[in-house]
Order: C-alpha cells, then structure tokens, then sequence
C-alpha cells in the first residue's frame, strides 16, 4: 500500500507547551485512518502540519502526492463556507478557487452525494449544523481529491445527523478515496476506521487495526479500550 | 477562474445585511434628508461627497474587516490557503466586488442628486469620482485588513472598527467646516485620509483635479495596503 504522507519524529510547541512531541504517523492510500485522542492531544494541529499550514519545530512530513494542492480535500471543525450564497454557490466558488470551472451536473453530483440536492438554494448560513457539515465536506470533494481529511465531521451533531454523514463517509471510503478522520466517537471509528491511532500528549500512543488493538488491550469493547488507552497511553501496537 | 471569483464574491457580499444599512441606506438617506433642508448647491455638492465616502469609509472599514475576521474565524482563508488560488488574489478580488458596489452606490447617488436637486457633474468630474473610488476602496479596505488582523472576535473588531472609522469623518470636513475647530482638530485633520478623499471629490464635482491630496491619498493607500499585507493572518 503506497504512502501518502509521512510525518516523522514530529516536535512542535506553543510557546512552553509541546503540542506535538515525537510523532510518527503514516498516511495510506486507500485507507481510512481514524486520530483520536481527547481534546488538547494535538489531533487538529496535526492536521495542520499534515497539510503543511503549520511548520514543524523539528521533524519531517513527506509528501508523496504530486501535485498536493489538488490532491487533498479538506473539512475543518468549524463549517468553512461563504455566508449569502447557498450551497450550490459555495461549491461553485470554492471548485473555482482550485482552478477548476466546474459543470452544473458536476455541482449537483457533488451535492447529491452529500445530500444536499434540496438544499443546494439555500443560504449555507440558514443550513442546520449536519448540512452545513455536509457542504463543507462537499467542498471539499469538488475538486475531486485524493485524500480527504475530515476533523470532527459528526461532532455537535444530532444522532441522525451523525448517521447520514457517517454512511457518506463509507460510501466515500468505498468509491476508492483516502480518507482520515479525528472523532471522539467509537461507534463512528468501529464502522469506518480501517486503522486507528490513538494520539495523546503530542505522540502516537498505540496504532493499529481495530482488532490488534482490541486484542493488544485484552478487551472487545471498544468503548473500554478507548478508556484504557486513556490510562495507560504507552503501549503500541 | 478570477471572473467566477470576483462574481460570486460580489454576490455574497451584496446580501450582507451590514453593508446594506451602512454603505446604502445610511448614506442615501443622509444625503436626500439633509439636502432637502439645505437649498445652497455649493452645500449639497459637499453633501454627495461626504455620502459617497461614508459609503465607502463604512463599507470598506467596517463591513469589509468584520467580514474578513468572520471568514478567518470560521477557517476560510486557512483553506484558501490550500487552494490554488493565492490568497493575495483572493483579497483583490474581495476588493474588486466591493469597489463595483461603491461605484453602483455612486451612481445611486449621482441619480438621486440629479432628480432631486438638479445636479450636474462632468464626464471629466465621473472619471475623477471613479478614480477616488478606486484609490479610496484599496486605502479604507486595507485599513479594514488590518484591524480584522489585530481583532480576536466580533465584539472587539466592531469595537475596533468605529474607533477608527468615526473620528475619520468627524475629523474631516465632510459635513461641516474646521475653521472654528481647535488647532488640534485641524492637525489631526491633516493625518486623515478621509479629509483628502473629500477634496479630492469635492475637486472631482467642479471637474478639477486635485494633485497634492491626490498624492497624498495614493501614498495613504500604498502604506495602508503594505500593512495590510504585512500583518494578513491566516487563522
């Protein structure tokens, strides 16, 4: 399975603070790999140094993808979209911003893939939580990326929301495209993650399939592996 | 790409309820309101400068830096930054959509001061205006930038934002005369970009040019834009 991005003895502080601390972490095409960690654990700014917007105090990211730029969609925590315009415009500006005129049918693809055919009108800023997620994760899309990295996509959602952008996700997953996804929710990673890695204090603390990890910690909840890599933190797959 | 930008751009910034109230309604009903009360044509051509810079001044200032904070904060221009498109472009065409409304909103007055009051201005004059609304929009805009840099949230860029944008037209002999004003008043007067966009335009009405505040304006805007640029953030 060919690489796509490798971060290699990553070291990064704010000022007193390490927020990341020897980190190690491959990216895998074709894979979904799912970060979790609780809050503070360095999972969003890993994100970043992934996509080159914040510079390592030491350590390396390899990239191995040509031409980066198109080749990486991204949705960020909070819904990044351009209030006045609805859905339809947004997607249109941003596939314009990356250099590509997209097509009336490409838009409206991209919008039923996320769900959001009805809404396409709509002002992005009148969109519920769960569209406005969904409209990010279409912009992200409609440039037809690679690699897609989504940080948080069901966070402060309800549970219906949660489901609809969790079959979006697999479905994604299942038409070939890379993806790696933050969640604090288990059930989200057990249904999606092909490979998990556990990040706490700025390092990768275990990392493995789920099944190595269940199996590693001697337990098949995954609820009580999260809680006990919480505890122990040091052991790796 | 850059067309379909600046397009969608304009549309998005033209449904902005802020820039509605302050750079339309506030300065069309100041301009009709106190023209009504004032018969002097002198008066009233002052009074069409002073409502087209306000338009602008709020517009550019107010409107244009809480809409970039809000952009900010919400991580647009961390994912611009991803795109192929450089932010700086990004800005000018931000810049440019905001400049189309501020001409509309001229015209909208030029109209008003026409079928209310008979006003003429010259085909030199609309050049003039045009060319002040361009240097005006790159100068007051990146002042807008820059506060949206220093701002942390909301309540401190609307705080910020009236903090730089009122005493500018206060300060400046847009609605009212300085010549009974403290000396203080009058100096700060002359460190005030408002103050020479007004005579620049009140020059434009009589069809005239005026070179040294127009010097000044551009080198306003020059440093404006630099520092703008210089203190830009991503997030």
């Amino acid at each position: 399975m060919k690489t796509f991005i490798q971060v290699k003895d990553a070291e990064l502080s704010y000022g007193s603070k390490k927020v990341l601390d020897r980190l190690n972490l491959e990216i895998r095409e074709g894979e979904v790999l799912a970060i979790i960690g609780p809050n503070g654990a360095g999972k969003s700014t890993l994100i970043d140094v992934i996509l080159g917007l914040k510079k390592l105090d030491r350590g390396t990211v390899v990239r191995s993808l040509d031409d980066l730029k198109g080749a990486i969609g991204v949705q960020f925590q909070t819904p990044t979209f351009f209030p006045g315009l609805g859905a339809y415009d947004n997607v249109k500006l941003f596939a314009a911003v990356n250099g590509k005129a997209a097509s009336r049918e490409e838009i409206e693809e991209v919008l039923e893939q996320c769900h959001l055919q009805d809404a396409a009108r709509t002002d992005a800023y009148r969109l519920s939580g769960g569209q406005q997620k969904r409209l990010a994760i279409a912009i992200a899309l409609i440039h037809r990326p690679r690699l897609l990295i989504l940080d948080e996509p069901t966070a402060a959602l309800d549970p219906s929301a949660r489901s609809e952008i969790k079959s979006m996700i697999a479905s994604l997953a299942e038409s070939g495209i890379s993806v790696v996804f933050t969640s604090h929710d288990m059930s989200e990673v057990k249904r999606l993650a092909d490979r998990i890695a556990f990040i706490m204090n700025g390092r990768v603390r275990a990392e493995g399939t789920l099944d190595e990890l269940l199996a590693s910690y001697g337990t098949d909840d995954l609820d009580e592996l999260y809680a006990l890599m919480l505890e122990k933190g040091r052991v790796r797959v | 790409m850059i067309r379909s930008v600046m397009a969608l751009m304009a549309k998005s910034i033209y449904k902005d309820a802020y820039m509605l109230v302050w750079s339309i309604l506030l300065p069309l009903g100041l301009f009709i309101g106190l023209g009504m009360y004032h018969d002097g044509a002198s008066y009233r051509a002052d009074l069409l400068v002073a409502s087209m810079l306000l338009s602008l001044v709020m517009g550019a200032i107010n409107t244009s830096g809480f809409w970039t904070m809000t952009q900010r904060r919400r991580g647009v221009f961390k994912l611009l930054k991803l795109s192929r498109l450089p932010i700086s472009q990004f800005i000018l065409c931000s810049i440019l959509a905001r400049l189309l409304m501020f001409v509309g909103i001229a015209a909208l007055l030029l109209l008003a001061g026409f079928l209310l009051f008979d006003m003429r201005i010259s085909a030199v004059g609309l050049m003039l205006v045009l060319a002040l609304l361009i240097i005006g929009s790159v100068c007051f805009t990146s002042i807008g930038y820059a506060i949206a840099s220093r701002a942390r949230d909301e309540g401190m860029m609307n705080m910020m934002s009236t903090v730089v944008s009122f005493p500018m037209i206060f300060l400046s002999t847009g609605f009212y005369s300085l010549d009974q004003a403290p000396r203080w008043i009058q100096f700060l007067s002359k460190l005030n970009p408002f103050e020479y966009a007004v005579r620049i335009g009140r020059s434009a009405m009589a069809g005239a040019v005026d070179v040294p505040s127009l010097a000044i304006l551009v080198a306003f805007a020059v440093v404006c834009a630099g520092i703008a640029i210089r203190t830009f953030r991503v997030e």
